[in-house]
């Protein structure tokens, strides 16, 4: 029988096994996240879904209005990939940008934020943005917008809808 | 920090300065205490009013303002038919 005079010194190990496990945790949501985002989807909605979008407001030039809501309670977890906008009258080479943001109200937190491009002389019109990196949003979160626009002029009204395809009509690619 | 659903629409402002902050039927519970709370039974008519900060409230908009608009829009129109080569 062989007997360790000097057994290694394994304090410390359970708390490094933790952080192992956390971190294989961590990319196995990940993983998961791009496995849903490499997907083929059939069910496509807007948020709000068959009905008026929301009109958002911006305030002074190059300052964010206030947050509006899209929706108090997303239906099922979903995957946002854009945004459908109506944009208003332009005099100037103006320019404006969007951000989305999850949480209550009173303390939301910025999950997106999406330039959108002015043209000189545009009347009011539709435009549709792809979001630079699409967002994974879980069921029941309360999802807001607000808009900050560099017109002078002072505050733009826009329409918004955001785009989304439910967890439930993705089928992952090649499964 | 846990949420609290509204009967109608809450309108939450800095209570500084009386900056319109969010539009919320869900709220945070409680608010952070910089924060005031304006609940209406019904969505404020962007049409017709708009947020003043001094008064924490929706008022009706200045006739001035919406004439601005008004002017504004068919400014931009004629820009517009004017790219377009006139009517």
């Amino acid at each position: 029988m062989t007997t360790i005079s000097n057994p290694p010194d394994v304090s410390g190990v359970s708390a490094d096994i933790a952080v192992v496990d956390a971190n294989v945790d961590t990319l196995i949501a990940e993983r998961t996240r791009w496995e849903q985002k490499r997907s083929a989807s059939t069910g496509a909605v807007a948020i709000p879904n068959l009905a008026e979008g929301v009109l958002i407001t911006s305030a002074s030039a190059d300052t964010y209005g206030a947050w509006v809501e899209m929706v108090a309670s997303l239906a099922a977890e979903s995957l946002l990939f854009g945004v459908a906008l109506q944009v208003p009258s332009v005099t100037s080479n103006d320019s404006s940008q969007m951000q989305i943001g999850t949480g209550a109200g009173g303390s939301e937190t910025v999950v997106a934020t999406i330039p959108i491009g002015g043209e000189l002389g545009v009347v009011a019109s539709g435009r549709n943005l792809a979001l630079p990196d699409p967002i994974l949003v879980a069921a029941t979160t309360r999802i807001a917008c607000r808009i900050a626009h560099s017109g002078a002029a002072g505050a733009s009204t826009y329409n918004a809808q955001l785009l989304a395809v439910p967890s439930a009509s993705r089928t992952p690619l090649g499964a | 920090m846990p949420d609290r659903t509204l009967a109608g629409w809450g309108y939450i402002y800095d209570a500084t300065t009386g900056e319109l902050i969010s539009a919320a039927t869900v709220i945070a519970d409680p608010l952070p205490p910089a924060l005031g709370l304006l609940e209406l039974a019904a969505p404020f008519d962007p049409a017709t009013q708009e947020w003043r900060p001094l008064q924490r409230a929706f008022l009706p908009i200045n006739p001035a303002v919406l004439l601005t608009r008004l002017i504004a829009e068919r400014n931009a129109l004629n820009v517009r038919i004017a790219q377009l080569g006139g009517i």
